[in-house]
């Protein structure tokens, strides 16, 4: 059977506060201390998440008869894993190679990745690509004075 | 007085008139645009403000907040989406109006409606402000903690759906503000061993991450990054006059009033403010049934009200320090960056730059109602960018924002583990408003908490016996129980109608 979101969001959160609250064991308290110390707000929290954890995992079950709609559409979930594996292989690629080297590359997956049933060129989105990191690279280095990453190989 | 002039002043100096013109101008465009916000503007524009003077920092982030609110009508009257929740109830008559040929006047409505929605609003928060932040200076942590603590149950409770769900929000948030050290003792938490997390998680990456990849990568999936055409007729002129202001005064006067007073109460913003101006707009009208079929008064009561709302929020932003909304959370945030603490204090320690505030909104209002009138033949063009362009260009620009707050690729990663904890929440239903809020008020409602009780000397008691503090937690109480008992007062309701109607039957 198929589980509600309610359910699975209802799962994921007790799971959540059962690490978290392990974790903040670990948190040192300060003796002799007057008021409850830094453990109070992990706790608060804790008990706020587990609450609403099983609220909902309570609600997930009792409408488990009822249908839900897909929150995404066909292919949908393959879509977005694609795109934010995308979005993981630029910040991996951007740590070794750096900005200016990945940047191009980048644009041009994401314009692909983006551009849904939109028809799309190489040649214009190659261009489109280096003028990108051409001028957010003048823009953010010369005129904002941010620096951008420059790649572990070459630093 | 004398401030708030030098304030004007330093807004009108050639530089900043022109960065509150090309911000203005970027906010309109990202408010017409449906997927785009004011909030996302503000969230990409903060790692720029890294290497900007705080004035110039101000200047941007106002400037684009002012635009991308008033640009929301856009695609509310144009295509009929909304370019935010607060175009809402500006959909149901302005898009009507657009299909009626009239397209031109429900713009030149929206322009004017939000021109004085705003600057009405912000001339009263510039009054009202250094007044209550001049009250506030006399409460303690104990009024403090309950303020911030009421601002979160008044949130989470308004969620969308599920109170739990809006809870369970802004219990992640409050988890995700233990991250790094507790602001009393030092001692850290949940840093994993890792030195980049001990200063805790940046509010710039939480931002990026969370609004502006999320929501880009969520919404291709979705397939909802396209937008229909826009049908437009007559676009000349401004398409309103004195004698339509005159008509529609009372429904103006009451959105603003509305509008402001929702404005100021935390999470209820210009997402509530414009659906209640609108519904009273039609209660009072001699003809409700136009309603829905492009009366322009939809679109006065609308727009007024979301607008006013703005000014509305900036009064606990500044006199309190309580952001009302995700926006105010974000320019709190930008307060933070440049090493300032919005709140009671920052209003009478550095009166220039809360000034210059609200000099600066008032002026970008002014800009954005000129800017609007000067490019309003070109609306519809604003709403054929391309997404995939638009959309990769933001993305790149995120990459830069996380690197920027600390040069290092640590900023990255995290945004892109709360990329990911976003979309889950968005599958789950959780909203992000109350996560945003907790996050960003955690230290304050952590750090009043335990100073409340440490200068009380281990007791809690002054929490419940100082009249405003108890007040303010009955009121957080009540907006927690409230749709418990709104959902079983509604219920015996139904069961006594089906009761009489039975036995009516019976007869």
């Amino acid at each position: 059977m198929k589980m509600r979101r309610d359910t699975v969001t209802g799962i994921v959160g007790l799971i959540g506060c059962a690490f978290f609250f392990f974790m903040t064991q670990s948190v040192k308290q300060p003796a002799k201390l007057l008021e409850p110390g830094p453990r109070l707000l992990p706790y608060v929290a804790i008990v706020l998440i587990a609450m609403s954890s099983i609220a909902l995992l309570i609600k997930g079950v009792k409408e488990s008869a009822i249908e839900e709609k897909p929150y995404f559409p066909k292919g949908g979930v393959l879509k977005i894993s694609r795109s934010f594996a995308y979005l993981v292989i630029y910040a991996i690629a951007m740590t070794w190679l750096g900005f200016l080297i990945t940047t191009p590359f980048a644009t041009v997956v994401f314009i692909y990745d983006l551009k849904g049933n939109s028809e799309v060129k190489l040649l214009p989105s190659i261009l489109i690509a280096i003028l990108v990191t051409a001028g957010l690279y003048a823009m953010f280095v010369f005129g904002f004075q941010v620096k951008l990453p420059a790649g572990i190989l070459f630093s | 007085m004398a401030e708030y002039i030098n304030a004007l002043m330093i807004c009108l100096q050639p530089i900043n008139l022109l960065l509150i013109i090309a911000m203005v101008a970027l906010g309109i465009v990202f408010g017409a645009i449906p997927g785009l916000s004011a909030t996302l503007g503000i969230a990409l524009l903060l790692p720029v403000t890294f290497g900007l003077s705080t004035e110039t920092s101000f200047v941007l982030l106002l400037a684009i907040w002012i635009g991308g609110v008033s640009g929301t009508f856009i695609s509310a009257v144009l295509i009929g989406i909304p370019g935010s929740s607060s175009a809402i109830a500006t959909c149901f008559d302005g898009f009507p109006m657009t299909k009626n040929g009239q397209a031109g006047k429900a713009l030149g409505i929206g322009m004017t409606a939000s021109f004085i929605g705003t600057v009405g609003s912000v001339a009263l928060a510039t009054v009202l402000s250094p007044v209550i932040a001049e009250f506030a200076l006399h409460l303690g942590p104990w009024e403090y903690f309950s303020l911030c603590f009421c601002a979160i149950t008044l949130v989470a409770s308004l969620s969308k759906g599920n109170i739990f769900k809006g809870i369970m929000a802004a219990g992640i948030g409050l988890l995700m503000g233990c991250i790094g050290m507790d602001p009393i003792n030092g001692a850290t938490r949940f840093t994993f061993g890792n030195t980049y997390l001990s200063g805790g998680i940046s509010t710039v990456a939480q931002m990026l991450g969370m609004f502006a990849m999320c929501q880009i990568i969520r919404d291709s999936a979705r397939g909802e990054a396209k937008m229909p055409d826009a049908n437009v007729g007559n676009m000349k002129g401004l398409g309103v006059s004195f004698k339509d202001i005159i008509e529609n005064i009372k429904t103006i006067a009451f959105a603003f009033a509305s509008g402001l007073w929702i404005g100021f109460l935390p999470g209820m913003g210009s997402g509530i403010s414009n659906m209640v101006a609108y519904g009273y707009a039609k209660s009072i009208s001699k003809d409700p049934d136009s309603f829905g079929k492009g009366n322009p008064a939809g679109v006065w009561a609308s727009e007024t009200a979301n607008n006013a709302s703005l000014g509305g929020a900036l009064i606990p932003m500044m006199a309190l320090g309580i952001p009302g909304d995700g926006i105010t959370a974000m320019l709190i945030a930008g307060l933070t960056i440049h090493g300032l603490q919005a709140g009671p204090l920052f209003m009478t320690e550095q009166p220039d730059l809360a000034m210059l505030i609200f000099a600066c909104v008032m002026v970008a209002a002014i800009i954005t109602y000129l800017i609007q009138i000067l490019t309003k033949r070109w609306f519809p063009y604003i709403l054929k960018v391309p997404y995939h362009y638009l959309y990769t260009v933001i993305l790149v620009i995120c990459y830069i924002g996380g690197y920027g707050i600390s040069n290092t690729m640590f900023n990255i990663y995290v945004m892109l583990a709360l990329c990911f904890l976003a979309i889950f929440m968005s599958v789950s239903g959780l909203p992000t408003s109350p996560l945003v809020l907790a996050f960003i008020l955690s230290s304050k409602l952590e750090r009043y908490f335990r100073q409340g009780i440490s200068y009380a000397h281990g007791s809690y008691a002054p929490f419940f016996t100082r009249p405003i503090s108890a007040v303010l937690l009955i009121v957080s109480v009540f907006c927690v129980v409230w749709p418990f008992l709104s959902d079983r007062l509604k219920n015996k309701k139904k069961m006594a109608v089906a009761g009489a109607q039975n036995e009516v039957n019976d007869d």
